[in-house]
């Protein structure tokens, strides 16, 4: 028998009951399951999953804590020789180890942890070889810089770097980005340069695609490849065979449609890199491009529009705009609800007073179960209140 | 089984409307795919949240959770509900986050190691009764706390727990009746 259908000997244990009936009234916040839905709307069959690969925690921290323990039991038991270096001081000894002047070898569990927030650079004359997670190797020349980009994939700046990947597991893909493009690989051996305007590829074995956007090229053993850095679109790059073959020119393809959910997924992804990297002018262009195709990415990018248009290039007439217009392409759309409450905050924020009140009161009337209302109930009263 | 909860174990109703389901689903039917969807997304959230993953994970908790039931769902044999299984799936995944969340707190503890920011509660929650029931659910075991919170709060029957937990329905019980002592006297040491 339950305990909510007990009778309770206390107040206390009348108390929990009550609470746990409620806890079971719990509906969790609508937008959220709705943004989720937008995320798994298209799922593709089988291998093709796109699933987020889990931040490897467990195992190297588990090393790391275990040799952590030993290191603080004897720097407490010497505190004589225990050393001044701030935290985060000792967590940057790693891209000093990694530009020596000989190569060095990175054991994978530390490149997973330290290296990602850690540029290795190396200088004139300087090699400098870094393990990654999943197996993969790179060899950077030298003047080169390697980073992690926002989504914690290597990220060639500068110079020249080739990658050993080994084959990844179904349904994984490793992927580096360079520039503006992203070059994603199953398992390859493969060549990235990065000049002040061009970025190179060249494929040593294996089959390699390069992504800028929803564009991307196919490359296979022997194909070189070049591209511009600047400029939104390169609509035809140069395709260098290896030796011995003739000289093919090929353009990055269009594949919004090509695909089902992965090159949009992937255009979307690049957008949010350039807008956390300041290009919020490209971001808006990618995400302009992808909301023209079809499908749950298309939708995300028609709202993702308005983000940027507000938080990104400070335009928030446009961007209430854009959420409009979100509304109307997609009346019943996964992000209405998101897009609503968007409006209704800027509409607030550039102090529409009527226009304002209005969308909450419609919101209101929409939603009448939402876990916002009291949220959005009080920010109409602040508007209200206001002068 | 409270009404609310479509992951019901004593209605013969949703129990076939799943099975229906499945074999859309299988079918090809994409619409069978948001039905599930929207029957289940509000169970996994609230199980989730009861099992303690802080608010800024739980989407990706629920993403995970049903990429896993749409990968394994044409694999299914129904030899357990639908709901048992998905159950299954979140629990398994609620504890590996919590496996996650505890060996970070260790880490933390390093001097050297950067101190996670302390999770926020859920601005969508308002009730400071369930933010105080979800402190006290915080101090069970996470073992205990999953047989109490599947049982009180998600309304499945032991044999079904026992399912979800792969352990037998006496362990259940003895759990249960563990958690919920433990819970009883943690309240009484907050009440006083």
């Amino acid at each position: 028998m339950k305990w909510i259908e007990h009778n309770k000997a206390d107040d206390t244990e009348r108390w929990l009951g009550e609470t746990l009936k409620a806890a079971q009234q719990r509906t969790g916040d609508e937008v959220a399951r709705r943004r989720v839905w937008a995320r798994i709307e298209g799922l593709p069959s089988g291998k093709d999953l796109p699933v987020r690969r889990a931040r490897s925690l467990a195992l190297p921290a588990l090393t790391g804590a275990l040799v952590a323990v030993g290191v603080v039991a004897v720097l407490w038991m010497v505190p004589a020789t225990r050393p001044t270096r701030s935290p985060v001081a000792a967590k940057r000894m790693a891209p000093a180890v990694a530009s020596a002047s000989q190569p060095v070898l990175v054991a994978p569990q530390v490149a997973s942890q330290v290296l990602p927030a850690t540029p290795v650079r190396t200088g004139r004359g300087e090699k400098a070889r870094v393990a990654l997670v999943g197996g993969a190797g790179v060899e950077l020349d030298a003047n080169s810089v390697l980073s992690w980009d926002a989504e914690r994939r290597p990220a060639v700046e500068r110079g020249q770097a080739r990658f050993e990947v080994p084959h990844q597991a179904p349904g994984t893909r490793f992927a580096v980005s360079a520039g503006p493009y992203v070059i994603s690989v199953v398992g390859t051996k493969f060549h990235v340069g990065v000049g002040d305007d061009r970025v190179s590829v060249e494929v040593e074995e294996g089959v390699v695609e390069v992504w800028r956007g929803a564009r991307s090229v196919r490359l296979v053993e022997g194909d070189s490849w070049a591209g511009p850095i600047r400029g939104l679109a390169s609509p035809t790059v140069e395709r260098r065979p290896s030796a011995g073959t003739s000289v093919r020119r090929t353009s990055l393809v269009d594949s919004t449609v090509r695909a089902e959910n992965g090159p949009a997924n992937v255009e979307l992804t690049a957008a949010r890199i350039a807008l956390s990297e300041g290009r919020p002018e490209d971001a808006l262009a990618m995400l302009t491009h992808c909301s023209k195709g079809v499908g749950p990415a298309a939708e995300n990018a028609a709202y993702e529009m308005g983000r940027v248009l507000r938080d990104g290039l400070h335009r928030p007439r446009a961007a209430v705009a854009a959420w409009v217009s979100y509304r109307t392409r997609f009346p019943k759309g996964l992000l209405r609800a998101e897009a609503d409450l968007s409006i209704l905050e800027t509409l607030a924020r550039v102090g529409d007073k009527a226009a304002a009140l209005s969308e909450a009161e419609a919101f209101l009337a929409r939603y009448p179960n939402s876990e916002r209302r009291d949220e959005v109930a009080k920010l109409a009263a602040r508007v209200r209140g206001a002068p | 089984m409270n009404q609310q909860n479509p992951a019901g174990s004593q209605r013969t109703g949703p129990l076939a409307e799943d099975q229906a389901l499945v074999e859309r689903f299988r079918n090809g039917d994409t619409h069978a795919w948001r039905v599930l969807y929207e029957r289940y997304s509000q169970p996994v959230f609230r199980f989730v949240s009861a099992l303690g993953v802080p608010p800024e994970e739980r989407e990706d908790a629920a993403q995970d959770v049903f990429v896993a039931v749409f990968r394994g769902l044409r694999s299914f044999r129904g030899e357990a509900q639908l709901s048992t299984w998905i159950y299954r799936i979140a629990a398994r995944h609620a504890s590996h986050l919590g496996r996650r969340r505890r060996m970070r707190s260790f880490l933390a503890l390093l001097p050297w190691h950067e101190a996670e920011p302390e999770p926020q509660p859920d601005p969508a929650e308002k009730a400071s009764e369930l933010r105080l029931l979800d402190r006290l659910l915080a101090k069970l075991s996470p073992k205990k706390r999953m047989v109490l919170v599947l049982f009180e709060i998600e309304g499945l029957g032991v044999n079904e727990i026992a399912n979800v937990m792969g352990c037998p329905p006496n362990t259940v019980w003895s759990r249960l009746r563990h958690a919920r002592a433990e819970l009883v006297k943690a309240a009484r040491r907050i009440a006083t």
